[in-house]
């Protein structure tokens, strides 16, 4: 009987403990009847104000929670429970939290200290899908950090994004601190298989044979591996504004020759901006994303093929209580000859969901315009998807797809349906998409 | 040299065990000895040497820091080989908190009832804290040898919430979670005091005080 006694007491105080962790700390503490009128963050010997600055590492949510103290009593239970999850966002080894006296008399400043972790390893998915054309396309990498600097090795096979089915090892190192927080730099490698899907094989094979044709002047052959470098840097010029510039050293091998045959070479210099600004009020959180990418393929690199390819992106998102509303325009253009892993491709996972890409342009095209418009409502999501690939000289012919489904964080699954006459048959597509 | 002498000599291995095990006894090295307690015919409370001060080192950093930091703390009563339990006092809690401010003390005493006092200087909250820990000597035999050991420990922030319990919410659920902390080691940045009466005594060669305490806590 006693025994029983002390199984229902330990029972108890497991289950209580998680109860009592939020209240018990706040009473005694005679600290509580003062006043939080600022939360500094301290992390790498800089400190800074957390109302007056933005961390992006740092999630709108927890931010939130953090600039909710402001101006309320202090409650250490809290600060207890938003430095854990500050622990957890920002992968440190610890923070801790302390009060310093407050600008005015019975007031404090709250200070969270961050202790960075000096080295981690992280395992990532980075994507992982199934489209019930496409099939299934996944990557996996693992990333050590020490300190300012890591180093990623990742496996890919991915059967989405170009025209091509890729699939290889990728590797990555990036330097989050060249001598200032402001200048970062990355260099990437990969060398990767490609597999070509029947219709792009032949598709390619027909235009090749009329004379003239806008394959045998703007697009590459097929290839059957390739490998790249791409060394870059950027500057974060502004607080919402990067401007990256590098190069990309690109060599693959004809599809057609021999094992020793033909390498050519698709070296480019890239440069790219990107505008990123979080506009958070009372009730609504707005996001405001835009980027333009270059990559121009030249001589003056010993590359084999000359061309440009411009991208442009802008991504506006406004968050309202579960409610989230996403428009997000991209647009591409090519010019001069370049290999068909540039070319731009619609009917995937991410853009005209619902339609198959190898029905639209089994080789993709060089000029792109693409929009989505997508309401999602706590885990429920509907999404409409408009958009044209083609090439230069042709005409463009607008395509539409609509589809709902779940999202839960980064899992989501959906069925979409390509907007046209005739018979339709849905795209199902599950996985992880971050 | 000898096979004798061989005989006694420490191996490497011994040395590497011993070298292993060194810090197995860190508590024990940093024990000290007091003399007998004082005994007002009821309770027997420690003589701690004037030198004993726990708001010191981290945990004072954490109290100038503006946070909660508790203590605990019990004594026990040992027969005359020093490994027979006679008798625990129940754990005493000490929650202190340090204005950001004025740089005054409050202590709090969860299962101690309305006791919080506030406005203390350093010296005064240790001694606040440290009156409060006594045993009471009901049902042990007067002329017993008696081992007196005395333990207070910090708290590791991260088990505050389990150890400083809630007097609403069950005080046995809060009892349950200290008796296991203390069952566990302490940490490295959790400091921890223990004393041992320097030699046996008994009750009845105990003086006693004048005056009697006005609470029994065991």
């Amino acid at each position: 009987m006693k025994l029983a006694w002390l199984g229902v007491l330990v029972l108890g105080a497991l289950a209580c403990g998680p109860l009592v962790a939020g209240s018990q700390d706040s009473e005694f503490n005679v600290n509580n009847r003062y006043t939080v009128d600022s939360v500094l963050l301290n992390t790498d010997g800089a400190s800074f104000d957390l109302a007056a600055a933005r961390d992006e590492r740092i999630s709108s949510p927890l931010r939130k929670d953090i600039l909710a103290i402001i101006g309320e009593k202090l409650n250490p239970a809290t600060l207890d429970d938003l430095a854990r999850r500050l622990r957890k966002e920002l992968h440190a080894r610890a923070v801790d939290h302390h009060i310093l006296k407050g600008n005015s008399l019975d007031c404090v400043k709250v200070v969270f200290d961050v202790q960075v972790q000096p080295a981690r390893f992280d395992i990532a998915v980075p994507k992982f899908g199934y489209h019930s054309q496409l099939g299934w396309s996944g990557a996996v990498e693992g990333t050590a950090i020490v300190n300012h600097q890591s180093f990623t090795v990742g496996l890919v096979s991915d059967g989405d994004e170009l025209v091509e089915r890729y699939a290889g090892i990728t590797a990555r190192y990036q330097n989050n601190r060249l001598g200032t927080d402001l200048l970062h730099f990355s260099f990437d490698y990969g060398t990767l298989h490609d597999q070509w899907n029947g219709s792009t094989v032949d598709a390619l094979a027909l235009s090749r044979l009329a004379e003239g044709s806008f394959a045998s002047s703007y697009a590459s052959d097929l290839y059957r591996s390739r490998q790249y470098f791409e060394p870059a840097l950027s500057l974060r010029v502004a607080k919402p504004l990067t401007v990256s510039v590098g190069a990309s050293f690109e060599s693959f091998q004809d599809q057609m020759a021999s094992a020793d045959g033909r390498i050519e070479s698709a070296n480019a210099a890239l440069a790219s901006v990107r505008y990123h600004q979080p506009v958070e009020g009372a009730e609504t959180q707005q996001d405001f994303d835009a980027g333009y990418d270059l990559r121009m393929g030249t001589k003056a690199l010993r590359s084999d093929m000359v061309y440009s390819r411009h991208h442009w992106e802008f991504r506006y998102t406004i968050t309202h209580g579960k409610q989230v509303l996403i428009e997000d325009a991209m647009a591409g253009m090519i010019m001069g000859q370049a290999p068909l892993f540039e070319r731009f491709v619609l009917g995937n996972n991410t853009t005209l969901r619902g339609w198959n890409k190898f029905e639209i342009d089994p080789f993709g095209g060089n000029r792109m315009v693409h929009n989505t418009v997508e309401y999602r409502y706590g885990a429920f999501q509907i999404f409409y998807d408009s958009g044209a690939v083609w090439d230069s000289g042709q005409t463009a012919d607008a395509r539409n797809s609509v589809g709902v489904g779940l999202r839960q964080g980064p899992f989501s699954a959906s069925v979409a349906f390509p907007l046209r006459e005739g018979h339709i048959d849905p795209v199902f597509m599950v996985g992880m998409t971050y | 040299m000898s096979r004798q002498a061989r005989d006694i000599r420490m191996s490497r291995r011994s040395w590497l065990l011993a070298g292993l095990a060194l810090p197995l006894f860190r508590a024990h090295a940093a024990d000290d000895s007091i003399p007998a307690p004082s005994f007002d015919g009821d309770n027997l409370q420690p003589v701690l040497p004037p030198k004993f001060h726990f708001l010191t080192g981290k945990p004072l950093e954490r109290l100038n820091g503006g946070n909660t930091v508790a203590f605990v703390a019990q004594i026990s009563l040992f027969t005359d080989d020093k490994h027979t339990t006679v008798k625990n006092s129940p754990i005493q809690r000490f929650i202190l908190s340090q204005d950001i401010w004025d740089r005054t003390f409050k202590v709090s005493m969860p299962n101690y009832g309305p006791h919080d006092r506030t406005g203390l200087t350093s010296a005064q909250a240790e001694a606040y804290c440290l009156d409060k820990i006594y045993i009471s000597v009901a049902g042990v035999p007067k002329d017993q040898p008696l081992w007196l050991k005395f333990t207070m420990r910090t708290v590791h922030q991260d088990d505050l919430s389990r150890v400083v319990g809630d007097n609403r919410l069950s005080l046995s659920t809060a009892a349950v979670s200290i008796v296991e902390y203390l069952s566990r080691r302490a940490g490295v940045s959790e400091p921890e005091w223990m004393y041992w009466t320097t030699r046996p005594f008994r009750l009845l060669d105990l003086p006693k005080l004048l005056f009697a305490r006005p609470n029994r806590l065991g």
